[in-house]
């Protein structure tokens, strides 16, 4: 496993491009491309003011910046740096910014949701889209959902206190279908990958999730209870066979796609009895005692041991009771429930993350439907990803570590550099062979050996017994 | 009479004769009251000399005991005067009489009264007892009268408690009910405050977009170096129906093609599965079909025509065009026939699961039992041949004797009579003949015997070899509980009654009387200190035959007695169906011994407090 050396980084904004040639990350008001292997300049853009957003296009030719401080966009051309295009909302603000899948059309959302704004890079046309419907969660888009294909849009809207979902098609955006969902107050959508099921939910107060056709059938409706919080996560598998709804009673319940029917429940037991799950607990390792840099100062290592001390995995024996944080039951979004949910690629297993047990990343099994892992780290679970193409699951903590699991075992890697590189935040390549890790004002890329290799590595570094 | 009374008590002799019966009980000096009062002559004939009679009152006295006995039906001490005239005169012999019977009368009351003092005291003992009895009852009466007093407070207390959880249960009921409508209540309202300030919200954001958007706000632009291409070359379209009708057959076309490789996929599963089911489904006939003469010969019809439906139906379902017909037309009798040769396989599954569990519950399944049986009726029968064939050779040798005999008989007589020399050849060549003969019988004979030697060495060869086979039965048994129990094993290996393999066997075993146990108890300990220390194993085995033929207990016990023969504990174990020990070696009667010896301390065990 091989390290980068760190680069400076503003705001965690830093994406691979979707053909995986390039890597963009934003340093205040400046863009900056990158060869995706060899971490070379490879454009330099800069934006009005410090950028918020980034995107890139589908065909991977464009970036767009958003500055919603003042309400602009501005696109960049990979193959044309000296084309500019710079897009003013005015007095109308901007919330979001979004591109269309064919990369020629951006949709931006005003501010308090008045309307959605379509620019068009090929024409001159603008169209708008009236009465979106403000269901945003942190920087992801719940209202507004692209087909994998790309042609189609999903999106939620409001209108005389009710939710409606218009498709769209998204080459001419004409009004394929629009129909008005039987929900209180619709939190989200999102496509089945293979755009031919919408699942629409309702907000926390109510567990509804509805399934809908692209023809706006409704096919199904799934309620697991009724009189307490409901859903807190949702997630297809790519397969589009499953539905994983995490909800706030901490449960992950699996929907068939078939009589989307509940296959199975997975809880989250804090305390694992069962001897067939292995359960990873992180645990320091006591740093090697090196008589020459005994400095009679002490280093700063000794100041702050959470950061730079290493860690280990151990394979903790059951029955192993996690700890728990304790929710405070006034406020409002409680700390519990599902809060993260992942598929792998091969929608082989199923990641989980339930917020009541913050430190605790879940693996579940999908073929045997049960829990096949469960990873036990030292400070709050922060992001996990899987690899885009195998079962092997990136996590971060906020420590100067970086977790990786696959079902060969689990492993932690110190990020090697001087000072703290604490990972906020990770993104895989498209290949799987390098994974970039998120500081605050850094980024690092950590480039993963070749399959045999981390085959061998994996084995060496984790023993089972 | 009471005066008699008195004078007669100073009379020594008298008193002494009677102390020993007043020691006895106190009774009896009320039955010497009775009978000092009763009988009055034999006082008055005591009390003569001191002071009824007198000298001077001498006539008198006898004319008073003449009176006297009379009137208690005695003949007249006077003889029968013959004239008026004379003077009465002192019948001796009549006196002597009346004496004599009194006598005899003092006897029998004496005899009487000690029975009466007899039954008396025995009366006052069955008093005593019955008191005593009375006491306890009336104690058990009385405790038991306090505990039903105990449960009945209990039960009320109990029914007191229940109330009040009843009421609590109600009272929460009514709490939760009433939060729900409290929940719904808020909801409405909640939901009716959201729509109103929606409603204001809207309306704001309405204004709001006409006041941002009628500002005609220049900022509202985009600069664009120059417009690019679109990504797939072609220039944007015109909306018109066109356009809409296209989309309506794009999007049916999406879902047709979603929809079809779903149900390619599905029919791809289902393929998969008749290929599982129908493989399944040989490998069952392939399996079920060799056991099809056995359930046959158990005369169960229901499995024989299911078999031969199998049958016809691996005739059908074989040929392969079958598969490929749609799943309606097959599936029922594909269902039909699978289902069937499933139930035929679990009864299978479970007649053999039970032969195990009997095995272990047991020690001996109830084949080895059935085949024992067997055996003994072959044996039976075996023996009953042997018998008739020596019954036959017996007869036919009585026969040649009385043949033989009378040849002799016929020689001497025809030697003695001269007869002729060519007769006398003939006779003599039946004689050799007959004497062939007798030898073949005898040889005949000698290979019964030997058959039957035969018989009874290989009876032993299989004995033996069943033995062999159960002891190993065992001791891979005792190994099992062994490991099953090996933290129970302390308790075990004494008190006999750890077998939590078998707890129907143990909750019987209570009621097995220990009559004979007594009288079989020391020889059966001694049996039992011979063999337990042999090794711990053996007395598991002892311990789990001991539990396993708990049933046959009874007769064990019964046997306890004559234990000393071993020949009779085996026939009595052979009468108990225990395969082991039916053969009557010395080891296996020690086994048997050993086992009932252990039953019998168990059941005494059981007796102790």
């Amino acid at each position: 496993m091989n390290f980068s050396e760190v680069f400076k980084l503003s705001s965690l904004l830093c994406k691979f491009s979707p053909d995986g040639k390039y890597l963009a990350s934003c340093v205040q008001y400046r863009l900056v491309v990158r060869d995706a292997n060899t971490l070379q300049i490879h454009q330099l853009y800069s934006c009005l003011d410090q950028i918020q957003h980034i995107e890139w296009s589908a065909d991977s030719l464009f970036i767009l910046c958003a500055l919603y401080k003042r309400g602009l966009v501005q696109v960049w051309s990979l193959e044309q740096p000296e084309w500019h295009c710079k897009i003013d909302e005015g007095s109308a603000g901007l919330v979001a910014s979004c591109w269309s899948p064919d990369g020629r059309h951006i949709l931006n959302t005003t501010e308090f949701h008045l309307r959605i704004t379509v620019w068009s890079l090929c024409t001159k046309s603008v169209s708008y889209i009236k009465y979106p419907k403000a269901c945003q969660q942190g920087e992801s888009l719940r209202g507004i959902t692209f087909t994998r294909d790309g042609r189609y849009l999903a999106l939620a809207e409001r209108r005389d206190c009710k939710d409606y979902v218009s498709i769209l098609v998204c080459s001419d955006w004409q009004l394929l279908r629009h129909f008005d969902t039987d929900t209180q107050d619709l939190a989200g959508i999102e496509w089945a990958p293979n755009g031919c099921v919408l699942a629409a939910w309702d907000a926390c107060l109510e567990y509804k999730i509805l399934l809908y056709s692209l023809d706006g059938r409704l096919l199904s409706t799934f309620c697991a209870y009724e009189w307490s919080l409901g859903i807190k996560s949702v997630a297809w598998s790519p397969s589009s066979q499953f539905l994983a709804v995490g909800s706030y009673d901490g449960k992950v319940r699996i929907l068939n796609h078939v009589t989307w029917k509940m296959i199975t429940e997975f809880g989250h037991p804090t305390t694992i009895n069962n001897p067939k799950i292995v359960v990873y607990k992180e645990a320091e390792k006591s740093p090697p005692l090196v008589l020459g840099r005994l400095a009679f100062p002490p280093p700063r290592a000794a100041a702050g041991p959470l950061s730079s001390t290493e860690s280990k995995y151990e394979v903790a024996s059951v029955p192993v009771s996690l700890q728990t944080l304790k929710p405070a039951a006034d406020r409002a979004n409680p700390r519990i429930g599902v809060g993260a949910l992942a598929f792998s690629p091969d929608s082989c297993f199923l990641a989980t993350r339930s917020d009541s047990v913050p430190t605790a990343v879940w693996i579940w099994d999908i073929q045997k439907l049960r829990l096949l892992a469960v990873l036990e780290q030292l400070s709050a679970v922060r992001c996990f990803q899987w690899d885009p193409r195998q079962a092997r699951l990136a996590i971060c903590t906020g420590g100067s570590q970086v977790y990786l699991w696959s079902p060969a075992g689990c492993v932690s890697v110190q990020v090697p550099g001087e000072g703290d590189f604490q990972v906020l935040s990770l993104c895989w390549h498209l290949s799987g062979d390098s994974l970039a890790l998120l500081s605050k004002d850094h980024f690092c890329l950590c480039f993963l050996e070749t399959e045999q290799g981390v085959g061998t590595a994996f084995g060496q570094r984790a023993d089972h017994t | 009479m009471g005066d008699w009374m008195t004078v007669t008590d100073p009379e020594s002799k008298y008193i002494s004769q009677y102390t020993s019966e007043t020691k006895m009980s106190p009774s009896s000096l009320y039955s010497q009251q009775v009978l000092c009062s009763s009988i009055p002559l034999s006082k008055n004939v005591h009390s003569f000399f001191s002071a009824f009679c007198t000298e001077e009152n001498i006539e008198q006295s006898i004319s008073y005991l003449d009176q006297e006995l009379t009137t208690f039906g005695f003949p007249s001490l006077y003889e029968e005067s013959k004239g008026k005239e004379t003077k009465r005169e002192l019948n001796i012999v009549a006196v002597l009489n009346c004496m004599n019977e009194l006598l005899v009368l003092q006897r029998k009351n004496l005899l009487a009264q000690e029975n009466v003092e007899t039954q008396n005291l025995k009366l006052g003992s069955d008093m005593d007892h019955l008191q005593n009895c009375y006491a306890k009852l009336k104690e058990q009466l009385e405790t038991s009268r306090r505990e039903m007093v105990g449960l009945q407070e209990r039960d009320r207390q109990l029914q007191c408690k229940n109330r009040n959880l009843h009421q609590l249960l109600k009272n929460e009921k009514d709490e939760v009910q009433k939060l729900q409508s409290i929940i719904a209540s808020r909801a409405t309202q909640y939901n009716h405050d959201m729509k109103r300030k929606e409603r204001e919200y809207n309306k704001l954001k309405e204004r709001l977009h006409q006041l941002v958007m009628n500002k005609k706000d220049k900022k509202i632009a985009m600069e664009v170096l120059n417009y690019v291409g679109r990504a797939d070359g072609k220039r944007g379209s015109w909306r018109t129906g066109k356009t809409e009708a296209r989309n309506e057959d794009e999007m049916y076309k999406i879902l047709l093609n979603d929809y079809e490789y779903r149900q390619k996929q599905i029919l791809m599963e289902n393929a998969e599965l008749k290929k599982v089911l129908q493989q399944m489904k040989k490998e069952m006939i392939s399996l079920l079909s060799p056991q099809k003469q056995k359930p046959r010969e158990r005369a169960d019809d229901s499995t024989g025509t299911v078999i031969s439906d199998i049958e016809e139906d691996a005739g059908e379902l074989s040929r392969e065009s079958t598969w490929d017909l749609s799943c309606e037309t097959v599936r029922e009798q594909l269902t039909n026939s699978i289902r069937k040769q499933w139930r035929i396989l679990k009864s299978h599954v479970e007649k053999l699961d039970n032969q195990v569990s009997k095995v272990h519950l047991e020690g001996f399944n109830e084949e080895d039992v059935i085949s024992r049986q067997d055996h003994e009726q072959e044996t039976e029968k075996l023996e009953l041949e042997i018998q008739q064939c020596k019954e036959m050779i017996k007869t036919q040798q009585q026969l040649l004797q009385q043949l033989a005999t009378a040849c002799d008989d016929d020689t001497t007589s025809l030697l003695r009579d001269c007869y002729l020399l060519e007769e006398k050849e003939r006779l003599k060549e039946e004689w050799s003949l007959f004497k062939e003969q007798k030898k073949n019988f005898e040889k005949e004979r000698r290979s019964f015997t030997e058959a039957a030697i035969r018989l009874g060495l290989e009876r032993k060869a299989f004995e033996e070899e069943r033995a062999s086979w159960l002891k190993q039965q065992f001791l891979n048994m005792t190994t099992f509980d062994h490991q099953n129990s090996e933290n129970v094993k302390l308790f075990s290996a004494f008190s006999g009654s750890s077998d939590r393999d078998n707890p129907t066997v143990h909750s019987r075993p209570r009621q097995k009387k220990p009559h004979g146990a007594p009288s079989g108890s020391p020889v059966c300990t001694s049996k039992l200190t011979k063999s337990l220390p042999a090794s711990p194993s053996t007395s598991d085995f002892c311990q789990t035959r001991s539990c396993v033929s708990e049933h046959s207990s009874i007769s064990v016990l019964n046997t306890t007695p004559e234990e000393s023969k071993p020949n009779q504990v085996g026939r009595e174990c052979t009468n108990q169906k225990w395969s082991v020990a039916s053969r009557p070696d010395s080891q296996e009667g020690c086994y048997s011994g050993c086992s009932s010896a252990h039953a019998n301390s168990h059941v005494e065990k059981d007796d102790l407090p």
